[in-house]
């Protein structure tokens, strides 16, 4: 019996010491590591910012944490996630990416998901905000877009960002100013209409628009030729891209072989019969490969009256940005080619028969660059980081520490609500800005504060708010198929190929379109027809 | 002096040699006027082919990113140590394996030039370096590619070539095999090793991968690594992730097109220098002066 006692109080001495650490652990600080959207790598020497957020939290919000700032490099972001996450050295939070990646993640299980009470009891005021995005004029019709992209199965995986640019098309028709000078067009007299745009590519063709007397130049560039898609009711991703899918009599189409990209094939072909479309438009005078990417040569050096290359902000007007603001980047170039009087307009989409125009516009909501969780994450760390979440969205002085950092060192603060920023994006994530970034859940915080930063304090994307919210600005072609289809990577590089030549060889005469049917036929039995398949399913799925 | 005698077959292979030596001085010449051009220009794209408005901000810029002198210091340590140690450990592996009186010479050859075309591929290599302990450290850049089985099998060859009378005299004046590896077949061996160790040296000099992979503190990044960041951050591919968010903060993030031009100058300018200095050794003949004495 007298062992048995022994036993017994060994026993009980190993319980009692077993307490001890947890007794001690609960001061310790729960480490949570992180690998958010970063230029570069977080110098440990310099990080001023991490232990100053660490200290508020604490501090302010009674949250003991260790941050671990974690560096991926971009470029190579997947690839060295993944290695990490199958040696088992990812870190807790990190992006999305995309919603195939998330996808991906949520099949192999290496991501985890929460119910919806789980976030509401530990960021009440981050879901307040989402569910009651009426504050913020454009979000409130984007509450339904954010649930879908948050939710999978019932459970929630990802906490999406809005984008109240998102469904504005990021593209724009520019004019050359000095060619719609000459020809008496002004602002109001632009196409409205397909059939007037094309009144207006003869126009530049034949009535020698530059004056030099010689016939050398065009109608139109290759990206402004897809606007007649958007004219339409399309999506075209013709050169290179995958088209948006399309709703006709109740079934998903894909751009690409829909009735009307016919019609708009003919509409071309009759262009480039006219000679109203330069002969190497394939090759193209737009993007040239080594110098800036939205850049149409053709248009800046007088080639094209047209072109949809680039956005509005790119051909940004002086000081709208702020005083200092010597305009867009195309913009600036456009003046040093043409002289500093030249100018360019924006030009409205022409409409077409059934009163459709645009350009592909996205979602109203963003997973890029939101935060997914590790699937060992547990319950308790989990509710930490949505404790901290709650924290960056109702704390706006903790929001800007590791938005912006201290303010005279790292940012200024301007009249109109905007900052300046007094370092380089490599410099500030050196010191610690923008390292906890994907600790707000997204890439800002759930808040007023941290929507107005992003965007509505930015006068660059006020400006083109202001311009895509008038009429035949905007659009209306979005596509019908928000998610990646399970074939896409396999088959849309084959089909893409496919309507490439073909549409090129309508456009050009080389193939007459009476082969249209042989054409799609071709198109459905490399792929596409699978890829329809996949897209009707997904869409009755959803509906 | 027939040699000297001009000839169509030879102004022709003259001519072929200057065009393809201009081919690649040009580029070199357009990037160097790239790097002293100002942003403005450079975006334009087109061929320089004398500097507009010439300025060294770029350069200025480069050198002032402590991450390329910290880039620096790490490639030559890793390349310094990484060859001299690859160097000895591949010669060494290719003279046991150059002897014919090795048992089961064929089968161990085998077994290492398998590895030539079979690997295990990126995760299990990632985790035997993190099980070895290795992550985070100059090792993980050097001892994966310790070995390399083309390396060896060329410098086993070579040492194939040397007669082995030599060792034999060797012997007979009492030198030990590691002695006669050390003191006669490595000396005899300069040309070999001097063209495989170039090849070492330009391998650790450019490679970036393993170090994506395997280094996650900062203050090891290689060169490569961080003339990759900057290179990068000008190229769509990332832009285009955020391209409909926020145009102003994309134009922000690009790199100009001359400042990516100066990185490149700074990073590849010693390693294109070492080149004339070792390319005697590819000339020279086998076995120059071995006998002599």
């Amino acid at each position: 019996m007298k062992a048995f006692r022994i036993l017994a109080l060994v026993l009980a001495l190993v319980m009692v010491l077993a307490l001890v650490p947890t007794a001690v652990a609960e001061d310790e600080p729960m480490k949570i590591s992180v690998a958010g959207y970063m230029f570069g790598p977080l110098d440990n020497e310099k990080d001023v910012i991490t232990p100053a957020v660490e200290k508020m939290l604490k501090e302010k919000h009674g949250i003991n944490v260790d941050i671990d700032v974690v560096y991926i490099e971009q470029g190579n972001y997947a690839e060295i996630l993944n290695t990490r996450l199958s040696g088992g050295t990812a870190p807790d939070v990190f992006l999305a990416q995309s919603t195939t990646t998330l996808n991906e993640y949520l099949d192999q299980g290496v991501i985890r998901t929460w119910d919806e009470a789980f976030l509401q009891e530990n960021a009440p005021d981050v879901w307040n905000f989402v569910m009651n995005g009426a504050a913020y004029g454009d979000l409130k019709d984007d509450v339904e877009a954010w649930k879908k992209a948050a939710v999978r199965d019932g459970k929630m995986v990802v906490l999406p960002s809005f984008k109240p640019d998102g469904s504005m098309p990021y593209k724009t028709l520019i004019y050359r100013g000095d060619w719609l000078d000459k020809l008496g067009v002004t602002e109001e007299t632009l196409p409205k209409t397909v059939d007037e745009f094309v009144g207006l590519m003869e126009r530049f063709t034949n009535e020698d628009p530059d004056g030099d007397g010689e016939a050398n130049t065009y109608g139109c560039s290759i990206t402004a030729m897809k606007a007649l898609f958007g004219s339409y009711g399309l999506g075209t991703g013709f050169s290179g891209s995958t088209s948006y899918w399309v709703l006709r009599d109740g079934k998903v189409v894909s751009s690409d072989v829909a009735d009307d990209a016919k019609t708009v094939i003919g509409i071309l072909a009759d262009m480039y019969a006219k000679g109203l479309i330069d002969k190497e438009f394939v090759a193209g005078k737009e993007s040239v490969e080594g110098s800036y990417w939205a850049i149409s040569h053709g248009m800046v050096n007088g080639i094209y009256g047209v072109s949809a290359n680039a956005s509005i902000d790119h051909y940004r007007l002086k000081g709208i940005a702020g005083p200092d603001d010597a305009g867009g980047r195309c913009a600036t170039e456009y003046w040093q080619v043409n002289g500093e009087d030249s100018t360019f307009v924006y030009g409205p989409w022409p409409a077409g028969p059934n009163g459709d125009y645009g350009w592909e516009v996205g979602t109203p909501v963003a997973v890029s660059e939101s935060a997914v969780y590790n699937a060992n994450v547990s319950d308790e760390k989990l509710a930490v980081i949505f404790k901290i979440l709650n924290a960056f969205a109702t704390d706006d002085e903790l929001y800007m520490l590791a938005f912006a950092g201290i303010e005279g060192e790292h940012y200024t603060k301007n009249e109109d609500g905007t900052i300046t920023r007094l370092m380089g994006n490599e410099d500030l994530n050196a010191v610690g800005v923008w390292g906890c970034r994907s600790l707000y859940g997204s890439d800002r915080a759930f808040s007023e504060l941290g929507y107005n930063l992003a965007f509505y304090n930015d006068k660059t994307i006020a400006n083109r708010l202001n311009w895509f919210k008038k009429d035949q600005y905007n659009s209306y072609i979005q596509d019908v198929v928000t998610e990646t289809l399970p074939s896409a990577g396999e088959l849309f590089g084959e089909v893409n190929t496919i309507r490439d030549e073909a549409y090129v060889d309508f456009i050009r005469g080389d193939r007459s379109l009476d082969t249209w049917d042989d054409f799609v036929a071709d198109w459905m039995s490399a792929g596409g027809e699978t890829l329809t398949n996949e897209a009707n399913e997904w869409y009755a799925s959803q509906n | 002096m027939k040699h000297n005698r001009f000839s169509v077959g030879k102004a022709l292979i003259y001519l072929f040699l200057i065009l393809l030596c201009g081919s690649i001085v040009v580029a070199f010449w357009h990037l160097f006027n790239l790097s002293l051009s100002p942003s403005y220009i450079a975006t334009r794209g087109g061929l320089l082919l004398w500097p507009k408005d010439p300025t060294a901000d770029n350069y200025a810029r480069v050198i002032g990113n402590r991450y390329i002198w910290l880039g620096y210091k790490n490639t030559i340590i890793r390349t310094v140590i990484g060859t001299v140690l690859q160097l000895f450990f591949t010669s060494m592996g290719a003279y046991v394996l150059s002897k014919r009186f090795f048992p089961h010479r064929t089968f161990w050859t085998l077994f290492i030039v398998f590895t030539m075309f079979f690997s295990g591929g990126l995760i299990p290599n990632y985790l035997l370096v993190k099980g070895l302990g290795l992550l985070d450290t100059y090792a993980s850049m050097i001892l994966p590619g310790l070995i390399s089985a083309y390396n060896m099998v060329i410098i086993r060859n070579y040492f194939q070539s040397l007669p082995e009378e030599i060792e034999e005299s060797c012997l007979i004046d009492g030198a030990g095999r590691f002695r006669i590896f050390l003191q006669i077949i490595l000396p005899l061996s300069k040309p070999i090793l001097a063209t495989v160790a170039l090849w070492l040296v330009v391998g650790h000099w450019n490679s970036w991968f393993d170090v994506l992979i395997y280094i996650s503190d900062d203050t090891k990044f290689t060169l490569q690594i961080v003339l990759r960041r900057i290179i990068l951050t000008g190229s769509k591919e990332i832009l285009d992730t955020s391209a409909a968010a926020n145009a102003a903060e994309m134009e922000s993030v690009v790199s100009s097109e001359g400042l990516k031009a100066a990185c490149i100058f700074v990073t590849t300018f010693p390693i294109l220098c070492t080149y004339p200095f070792v390319q005697k050794f590819f000339v020279k003949g086998i076995m120059i002066g071995s006998l002599k004495g």
